[in-house]
Formats: C-alpha cells, sequence, structure tokens
C-alpha cells in the first residue's frame, strides 16, 4: 500500500486550511500553493510547506495542471488532494496525476469522466436501478429537437448544460414561446462556463427539495452512504444553507435513498469521498439528480451528525485501506446546520462585496465550528470566489441548532466587507425555516424584496447613529485636548486616530 | 466645564439630533429630552466598546469620505455627524452635501456583459439595467430607482474597476 507523508494541496482558502487540519491529524505533511495575490492568504501560513504558482487569476495559477503537477513533484508530495472547484472534478489533471506516479485524492479519471457528464451518469443511474427525473436521453443540439422533448416530458422544462453544475446553463421554461430564447443563452453559458455548449431538458419539479447523500467507497468493492444533507436554500442554484438530517427524511427514505447512492457507487466503481444528488418532490419520492465526484463544500455538515472526518476517510482510501466503517455503524446524533458565509452585499442582490476585513472575528463556543480561510486583516481577492467562511451549529435537536446558529450569526463580527450574515440571522428567524418547510423556491419566495427584509429596525439606526455621534465627539475632544484648546468641527481626528493606532498592540 | 454641543446625523436617509457634553470625564447624550450616560473606550484605531445606561455593545467606525462608515456586527452603513447649527446655515442657503448622487456605480471591478438599457429609457426599481461578469458569477445590476436615465456610461466587453460609473439618472 502506498505510503503518504506529504500531500500537495491544490487548492486555497476554507477548503485548503480544512485539508490542512486533516494532514496534521494524520501526521502528514502539508504543502500549500499559492497565485500571487494569495501570497498572503492564510493557507500559505497554515501549511507546513508553500510553493508560488505564480500569475493573478486562477486560469493563470491554480488550473494550470503543469504547475500543480511540477509543484507536487519538487516538493515530494505522493499525493495531490484538489479540494473541491478548481481541479477536482477534471479527468484530464486527474490522469495526468495517475501519469507522474501521483496519487489524486480521488475516483478514478474514468469514473470522474462517466459521472461528470450529466447524461453518462444518468444512464449509470438507470443501471444502478435508479429512479430518474424524466429527461432527454441526449444532449439537444437545436430547437427541433429541444421542442420534441420538451413537448414529451412536458412544460414546464429546465434546460441545463450536460458538462457542469453550480447553475450555469441552467434555464427554466414555462411554454413553448420561451423556449428558443433560453435555448441559446443556456448555450452560451454552458459554453464559457464548461467549454461545452451541450445542454439537455430535464422535467421541472415545483417546490421540490434538494437533498443529497454523502458517500465513501475505497478501492476494495466496499462502499456506505452517511445519510442525506438538505440543501434546498439556493440562490442562483448556488446553496447558501445546509442541514442534517432533513425534515423530511425519515429512517426509511433514508435507507432507500442510501442504497440507490451505494448502488450508483458500486455500478460507476467509484472511489473516495463523494454525493448523490436527489430531488425530493411533494409526495416524498426521489429523483436522481448528479453524482458530484469530489468532496464538498457543505460536508461539515455530515461531519458534525456523524462524528466522521472526512477528509481523513479520503487519506486512507487514497492510501488503498478497506473502509474501517460498516454501514450498521453510522450513526446520526443531533442536527448540524451550515450558513455558507459569503462576501456579498445582499440587499443590492447578493453582489460580490470586494474589501479590506477590517474588522473581523469568527464566533465561538458550545456547538460552533468556523472552517474559513480569512483572517482579521485579510483582503477578499476579487479574482476567486466570495466564499469567506462556512459557519456550522449543532445541537441535539433542530431547535437547538437554529438557536445556536442564532447566537453565532449575532457573534460574527466583520468590518469593511458586506456578507450573507444579516441575511442569514433573518433566515434563522423566519417563521417558515424554523418549520422546516423548505423547498429550491424559499429564498425567493419568503424574501421577494431582499433590501425590505433587511432593513434595520428604527431602534438599531438610532443606536448607531447615537454611537457615531459620540465617537466622532470624543475623538475631537481628545484631539482637541492633546492640542490644548476647544474642540472645532473642522478638526481632523483622521491622522490622530491613525497615530494612536500604530502606538496600540493589537 | 460642561461644553454641550449639538449634531445633526445623516443614516439611511434618517436625520437625529443629538446634545452631547462631556461632564467630569463622564459622556452623557441627549434626544428629544431622553438623557442617557455613555461610556466610551476606543480600543484600537477602528473599534469601539460603548456602554449606554448599562447596555454594551461594539461598534466599527471609520472615515468615509466626508462621513463616517459604522459598524455593527456584520453590518455596516454609511453615517454623517455634523453641527447641527452649521447643517442649518448650509440648508438655509441651498447647500446639500447629503443629496444622493444618482448615479449607479461598479459594486466590483469586472466585465460588462450585457447592457440592456439605454439613455432616455424609464426605468423601475429593482430592474436589471447592466449585468456584469465578476468572481465566476453573472451579476445583474439593478436600479435603486424609479426614474429616467440620462446616460450609460459603459458598452459590452469592457472591462470596469470598482467604482466606474455605470449609470446617470436624470
Amino acid at each position: 500500500m502506498p505510503e503518504i507523508s506529504k500531500i500537495l494541496i491544490a487548492n486555497r482558502g476554507e477548503i485548503a486550511v480544512r485539508i490542512v487540519r486533516a494532514c496534521r491529524d494524520a501526521g502528514i505533511n502539508s504543502a500549500a500553493v499559492y497565485s500571487d495575490p494569495d501570497r498572503t492568504a492564510f493557507h500559505v501560513r497554515a501549511a507546513d510547506e508553500a510553493y508560488p504558482l505564480h500569475d493573478v487569476t486562477s486560469a493563470e495559477s491554480y488550473l494550470v495542471h503543469e504547475k500543480i503537477i511540477d509543484a507536487a513533484k519538487s516538493c515530494g508530495a505522493q499525493a495531490i488532494h484538489p479540494g473541491y472547484g478548481f481541479l477536482a472534478e477534471n479527468h484530464v489533471f486527474a490522469d495526468l496525476c495517475r501519469e507522474n506516479d501521483i496519487i489524486f485524492i480521488g475516483p478514478t479519471p474514468e469514473v470522474i469522466n462517466l459521472l461528470g457528464d450529466k447524461l453518462e451518469a444518468r444512464r449509470t443511474a438507470i443501471k444502478a436501478g435508479l429512479p430518474l427525473t424524466p429527461a432527454s436521453e441526449h444532449d439537444v443540439a437545436d430547437i427541433d429537437r429541444a421542442r420534441a422533448e420538451a413537448e414529451k416530458i412536458g412544460y414546464p422544462i429546465l434546460i441545463k448544460a450536460a458538462a457542469g453544475g453550480g447553475g450555469k446553463g441552467m434555464r427554466i421554461v414555462h411554454s413553448a414561446d420561451d423556449l428558443e430564447a433560453a435555448l441559446i443563452t443556456a448555450a452560451s453559458e454552458a459554453s464559457s462556463a464548461f467549454g461545452d455548449r451541450r445542454v439537455y431538458i430535464e422535467k421541472y419539479f415545483d417546490r421540490p427539495r434538494h437533498i443529497e447523500i454523502q458517500i465513501l467507497a475505497d478501492t476494495h468493492g466496499n462502499a456506505v452512504h452517511m445519510g442525506e444533507r438538505e440543501c434546498s436554500i439556493q440562490r442562483r442554484h448556488q446553496k447558501v444553507i445546509e442541514e442534517s438530517p432533513s425534515a423530511v427524511v425519515d429512517d426509511k427514505l433514508r435507507a432507500h435513498m442510501g442504497e440507490a447512492a451505494v448502488a450508483i457507487a458500486l455500478e460507476s466503481g467509484y472511489v473516495g469521498a463523494g454525493t448523490v444528488e436527489f430531488l425530493v418532490d411533494q409526495e416524498l419520492k426521489f429523483y436522481f439528480l448528479e453524482v458530484n465526484t469530489r468532496l464538498q463544500v457543505e460536508h461539515p455538515v455530515t461531519e458534525m451528525v456523524t462524528g466522521i472526518d472526512l477528509v481523513i476517510e479520503q487519506f486512507k482510501i487514497a492510501r488503498g485501506e478497506k473502509l474501517s466503517l460498516k454501514q450498521k455503524d453510522i450513526a446520526h446524533r443531533g442536527h448540524a446546520i451550515e450558513c455558507r458565509i459569503y462576501a456579498e452585499d445582499v440587499p443590492a442582490g447578493f453582489v460580490p462585496s470586494t474589501g479590506h476585513l477590517s474588522a473581523y472575528r469568527e464566533p465561538a463556543g458550545p456547538g460552533v465550528r468556523v472552517d474559513s480561510g480569512f483572517v482579521a486583516g485579510d483582503t477578499i481577492p476579487v479574482y476567486y470566489d466570495p466564499l469567506i467562511a462556512k459557519l456550522i451549529t449543532w445541537g441535539d435537536d433542530r431547535r437547538q441548532s437554529i438557536s445556536r446558529m442564532r447566537r453565532a450569526l449575532t457573534e460574527y463580527a466583520v468590518q469593511g466587507v458586506d456578507t450573507t450574515i444579516p441575511f442569514e440571522l433573518k433566515v434563522m428567524a423566519n417563521e417558515r425555516f424554523v418549520e422546516g418547510k423548505l423547498s429550491t423556491h424559499f429564498i425567493p419566495e419568503e424574501f421577494p424584496d431582499l433590501a425590505a427584509s433587511m432593513a434595520q429596525t428604527d431602534d438599531e439606526v438610532e443606536l448607531s447613529a447615537m454611537a457615531a455621534a459620540l465617537i466622532d465627539f470624543q475623538q475631537r475632544e481628545k484631539t482637541a485636548a492633546a492640542a490644548g484648546r476647544p474642540a472645532r468641527q473642522a478638526d481632523s481626528w483622521k491622522l490622530s486616530g491613525r497615530l494612536e493606532g500604530l502606538r496600540k498592540v493589537w | 466645564m460642561v461644553a454641550m454641543k449639538k449634531v445633526q446625523v445623516d443614516i439611511q436617509d434618517k436625520t437625529f439630533q443629538f446634545e452631547l457634553r462631556q461632564a467630569d470625564g463622564k459622556l452623557r447624550i441627549r434626544r428629544n429630552g431622553d438623557d442617557h450616560a455613555a461610556d466610551l473606550v476606543r480600543l484600537r484605531s477602528n473599534r469601539y466598546s460603548l456602554i449606554i445606561d448599562g447596555r454594551s455593545y461594539e461598534f466599527g467606525l471609520e472615515h468615509d469620505g466626508d462621513g463616517y462608515m459604522i459598524s455593527s456586527g456584520s453590518r455596516s452603513g454609511t453615517v454623517r455627524v455634523e453641527d447641527y447649527e452649521l447643517a442649518r446655515i448650509k440648508k438655509a442657503a441651498g447647500i446639500d452635501d447629503n443629496i444622493r448622487v444618482k448615479n449607479i456605480t461598479a459594486p466590483m471591478p469586472g466585465l460588462i456583459v450585457r447592457v440592456n438599457r439605454q439613455a432616455g429609457d424609464d426605468v423601475k426599481k429593482g430592474e436589471a439595467l447592466v449585468v456584469m461578469e465578476a468572481m465566476k458569477m453573472e451579476n445583474d445590476i439593478k436600479s435603486p430607482l424609479a426614474g429616467k436615465i440620462k446616460a450609460i456610461n459603459v458598452s459590452t466587453g469592457e472591462s470596469v474597476e470598482k467604482g466606474h460609473l455605470l449609470v446617470e439618472f436624470e
């Protein structure tokens, strides 16, 4: 069995830090890579070793196969962990690792390629006996084909990219009149996002739940599932809040969905950690959507309810070990919720907010876990995605998990950048959320006017006004006292503020 | 020595008046006849601990042009503090520093992907006027008000910096 004493982490931000932590726990050396803007990023300081990729954009750095392979070879790493996004689901890169005798921590290139193509994945799911959403068997290259498929499936339909997810190349179409325009924009978006303009058509469900099953599979033909994550709270088809267990999944449904997930894992020859996504309709019937052949952003939710470290399990599988977990040993305890903290101006429509974290303090305490890639003083770079951190809370039950999440979100201090925290606080106070009546339409239905929903109370505004007045007054008085004369409104206390700031040690 | 100062504070389209004084090292603030004792300590250059009538808060405050950016928890916003008398004189003279500039600027650097409207168009609040690509996503730049567009300052394919003027309103 191969010995892994050093892992090169082909990623950045919070997931790179996560993998560093698992390396530490496992006694493995961690090697980070960084682009020019990320020289000062936290993941670089967190790792044991760090190697430059040079250049700025992802396309010039983290996505350049040769640069990653070269870094791994030159530092003697036996394995590369791709994290999520970037090269995690790139079968060409996984193949290059294999060619260079470097262990790619994930499935084989063939399985990544198979399951990465949404249409091939569906064919595999059919072979494994999974129920599927009605969809076109092939991609629809022209409007006539599209029309025919759409009629067969029945409106409303969803146009989806064959080569990738995350909402790119996706369009909902309610009637035949809108089909042509939607087809054109979807294909164009798919082309620019994945380099592949193929799109297919799927039935669009009204108010479905998006529920996914975590799986682990080894190289010895063993596979287990670790229960579900409810991921229905999304915007622009990107997840914002996830939780486990799902309010509508009982033991029986969990067992059925879990069996289905394990079946497709075994059918496809899956190795490593992965996620099988399902749509669950109002009658609690589930339909296969896709397989994500990577460790997912929201994996901590499963870790909190099962007590299992998924990244450590990935290491063991990569070393060729047999799964130590048996299905009957996997238990769930309590309830976990994750809020993704994005650097976004929510009232403006979740528009990315860049800037400098002039103050930043993560919450802590009972049942609180924060996976982040930033510390106070860091700048949020514009070149990569706007995820600052993941805030996960655990409680004995959903009620306690929500209450701890409210506490943690309130405690979270961020200055200098807008974040989704105030929005997530509103969700935690939302009656429908507390009742667990979720669907993928949750955000637009419960927050049709984001700016209005996020408005502060009159008391909050008055308090801020008072604080500003008091600080302004006190600082001017101090400046004047230092100068030995009465305060003037025209005084600039900017400079005295900076000088004082330099003297203090923080 | 008790120096009393009256200020006007503009925040989120609201205006407040406060009277502030420092007596025997103690800070006091009054509004509409309600008087409060305030204990304010600067923690470091941009963070403050405020205890007002026993209730404890932490605020962040930074200079932002002529005003400030005040931050509490994870929220922040602009605020202006002005001498009340001066504000009154300015208003009488027709000087309004606080006039909302009817422009939309780029909230982050990015690429202009689509321009949906043109000069002379009447638009609704919330309508997507320009679409920018940044941070791997397409972002709709929405109109903050209902009004008539004076000019669109960008074109499709243009790369812009944060703060770049996108749309001017009449």
